[in-house]
């Protein structure tokens, strides 16, 4: 027994002992990629890499991150900019990268861009590659991302454990060795989409809120109160096709706005603009296209500008 | 908790080294504390059907002291006693839904309307395997083959063993109850090969058959999609899955006996390299076959019968073990074509077949065309409908063009690799049993092996066989 426990000790020390290194090298490598995780990573090191100073923060899914430009709402309202939308991600993990983000910095003015699925909770976690570079001993992490089906508790506390079997993100990582480090991206979180129309989807469906989410939402709420952030709801267009899909819609529309009353936020609402109706600005019933997140953009910066002049 | 994970190799960490080192020298205290690590492990997939492992395993502890106990009629009631509830419970569990459905589809045809009521029931993990190391140790008792096992302890651990508890290999009573009252020493070569069948079966399971499943599932997903070349490919893809995930758990399930000193039945025997099918299923899945032939074949007259009786008890075990595997008239159909091809080579006499290892063109060329077979017929076992198997067999043979499949280089690379260092080891237990002579050059390809365990597992899918 002695004998194979030295054994096995001199063939598993190597492995312990270059764990660490090894987890840094590849966290490092892959986080500079720029396409990898679908450019999450941009916004990751842009906020690991405290290079967001900007005023407004835009969060919420890919209503925020692919259909607002902050370089127009800069230009429209005056005040910098930041789109922090994560693709597919509701609440929760919105709230993780806020969490994340407000380690080092704080804005004035938050939108919380809104819609049907935000308070909603997905089956597992999707594009989690984009969690991998940053998520050894981080107890955010830890906390929002655990119990999902993705992530174990250990993958937060053993090095490299994270890694096994993310082929692709370990290949990714070796490409960039000799890459230069990352300097900050120049999108500021916006990602628009130039596809066209390609959605036939016409099976209606019920959404339902989460009370867990939900009760995350009001604790953000409160937590941006109590640091004097003002926060402003928006709940971005949707083609006129989502109101027959999406069964309850109004009914959620309903209880966000009832949120923003409770809580003395103001709303603005473009679920019934005039955008609604232009398919050639969409490319599915819930997602404006390039042309039409330019259009919303300027819409919302107006918004902003006209209804909150004082708040600005 | 899978055998290719953290959480096990932990697990079966704290119960090699508390087994060796604190009880190592009671063999009784080892077998409670296998048995109470075996129940643990059970319970991590569904604790509420150890309830039914406990049962099944005092079901037939007490038969077969019945049966030893009578001489007369007695004997037989027991049995009886014990298969049929046995069975009854795999019946219920696993064939409920699919004999009331169908029963209701051939009333539906004559125009009879039923709507069954379907149970809505979990399949308890391993009960296709515990069940028939239950009934093959009542049988053996019953025929005298072996005393009954009057400890209860030694006989629950024969049955509930953790390393082959959920998917084999089913084990014999008088091959595994002797190591269970036999005092175990540490055995340094013995842990250590034990060790290596376990980094080679999780090479074979993590890398191998899951990375191949992402092909298969998509292909067969699609399969309206792709032209004939394409589901060729799906199909072999498949045929790598179900070998690597099947014999890696089973080398997994053979390590981690073999590093608490124990030996298990060898459950594979590289079957790919076999020249027909009567050579593949002395080679796939040894332990459920063989377990066939002794409790089935042989009861039915066997082969020392009349030529249509082999034929009809060749049937017989083929579709029975078809339908050991699933509720599904596809398996039934994959056990069929099995027995038709294996017949010829069952009709031979002993003398006339071909057993020599002697590698030749025409035994490449008869290897190539029995993993062909296998290929086919595995269409069945994968698809989800007999109307599927038919109609992707169909596009592979009337709608062959080149491959419009991008498929990894990774894989290009890992698949003839894999069936190159299979090759050199077919003639050993398992295919890197033999090291090589400098200890530099091993510890270089386990650290190679496990390199590419950690970067090319496939996306971890479930164990194929623990849904039988």
């Amino acid at each position: 027994m002695k004998t194979f426990v030295v054994k096995i000790s001199f063939f598993l020390i190597p492995i312990f002992l270059l764990a660490y290194p090894i987890d840094l090298i590849i966290s490092k490598n892959l986080a500079k990629s720029e396409t990898h995780a679908q450019f999450e990573y941009h916004t990751w090191n842009d906020i690991y890499n405290e290079n967001i100073d900007d005023s407004l923060i835009f969060i919420g899914n890919s209503r925020s991150r692919s259909q607002i430009s902050p370089f127009i709402i800069e230009k429209t309202t005056g005040i910098s900019a930041y789109n922090m939308g994560m693709d597919g991600q509701q609440f929760e993990l919105q709230y993780l990268r806020w969490k994340e983000y407000k380690k080092n910095n704080a804005p004035k003015y938050v939108v919380s861009i809104v819609d049907i699925f935000f308070l909603s909770e997905n089956a597992g976690i999707y594009n989690h590659e984009q969690f991998l570079p940053y998520a050894l001993n981080n107890k955010n992490y830890e906390n929002y991302l655990l119990n999902k089906n993705t992530f174990d508790y250990l993958d937060f506390k053993i090095p490299l454990i994270r890694y096994y079997g993310e082929q692709q993100s370990i290949i990714t990582s070796l490409k960039n060795c000799f890459k230069q480090s990352y300097r900050g991206s120049t999108s500021k979180g916006y990602y628009p989409s130039e596809e066209k129309w390609n959605d036939n989807n016409t099976t209606p469906y019920n959404v339902e809120i989460q009370p867990r989410i939900k009760d995350i939402y009001l604790k953000f709420i409160k937590e941006c109160k109590n640091e004097g952030i003002k926060i402003i709801m928006v709940y971005p267009p949707e083609y006129i096709s989502s109101d027959k899909i999406i069964l309850n819609k109004s009914s959620i529309i309903d209880s966000l706005k009832a949120i923003a009353t409770q809580n003395n936020l103001n709303f603005i609402d473009f679920s019934k603009c005039s955008l609604n109706k232009d398919q050639t600005k969409f490319y599915n019933y819930t997602h404006l296209n390039k042309k039409g997140a330019e259009i919303f953009s300027s819409m919302l910066g107006d918004s902003l500008k006209i209804k909150f002049y004082s708040v600005f | 908790m899978l055998f290719n994970t953290i959480y096990f190799s932990l697990f079966f960490s704290c119960i090699f080294f508390l087994y060796w080192i604190v009880l190592g020298k009671n063999r009784n205290q080892q077998n409670i504390f296998l048995l109470t690590a075996s129940y643990f492990f059970y319970s991590c997939w569904d604790w509420r059907f150890l309830f039914l492992l406990l049962f099944s395993t005092f079901l037939d502890y007490f038969s077969g002291i019945q049966i030893a106990k009578h001489f007369d009629k007695k004997r037989k009631y027991w049995l009886w006693l014990s298969i049929i509830i046995n069975l009854s419970f795999l019946g219920v569990f696993k064939y409920y839904n699919f004999f009331i459905s169908s029963f209701s589809e051939v009333l539906n045809t004559f125009g009879i309307s039923f709507s069954p009521l379907l149970l809505n029931i979990v399949l308890p993990v391993g009960i296709s395997f515990y069940t028939f190391h239950g009934l093959s140790y009542v049988i053996d008792v019953y025929h005298q083959k072996i005393k009954p096992e009057k400890k209860i302890i030694d006989y629950s651990l024969f049955v509930s063993f953790f390393p082959l508890l959920v998917a084999g290999p089913i084990e014999r009573a008088s091959h595994l109850l002797p190591q269970i009252k036999k005092n175990r020493t540490f055995n340094y070569t013995q842990t250590v090969d034990g060790l290596k069948q376990i980094l080679w079966g999780w090479f074979k399971k993590a890398v191998i058959a899951d990375q191949c499943a992402v092909i298969a599932n998509d292909i067969f997903a699609n399969y309206e999609e792709h032209n004939g070349g394409t589901l060729l490919l799906g199909a072999i893809c498949f045929a790598f899955q179900i070998y690597g995930d099947f014999s890696g758990y089973s080398d997994m399930a053979l390590g981690t006996a073999r590093m608490l000193g124990f030996e298990l039945l060898k459950n594979f025997n590289f079957p790919y390299f076999s020249k027909n099918i009567a050579e593949f299923w002395r080679k796939w899945h040894i332990s459920l076959s063989s377990w066939f032939r002794d409790y089935l074949y042989i009861p039915l007259g066997g082969s020392r019968t009349s030529k249509l009786k082999i034929i009809r008890n060749t049937f017989i075990i083929f579709i029975v073990s078809g339908f050991w595997h699933g509720a599904n008239w596809t398996f039934i159909i994959w056990g069929a074509i099995n027995a038709i091809f294996i017949l010829p080579t069952v009709l031979k006499s002993e003398k006339t077949v071909d057993k020599s290892d002697k590698i030749t063109f025409k035994s490449i060329f008869q290897i190539i065309g029995t993993f062909f077979v296998t290929v086919i017929a595995w269409v069945f076992f994968r698809s989800e409908t007999v109307s599927d198997a038919f109609y992707y067999i169909y596009k592979i043979f009337f709608n062959f063009s080149w491959i419009d499949y991008r498929i990894s280089y990774i894989l290009l690379i890992l698949i003839p690799l894999f069936i190159i260092i299979e090759w050199k080891g077919r003639n050993d237990n398992y295919a890197i049993e033999k090291s090589s002579q400098h200890t530099w050059l091993n510890y270089l390809f386990y650290y190679f092996l496990v390199g590419l365990i950690f970067v090319f597992a496939g996306e971890n899918q479930k164990f194929i066989y623990f849904q039988f």
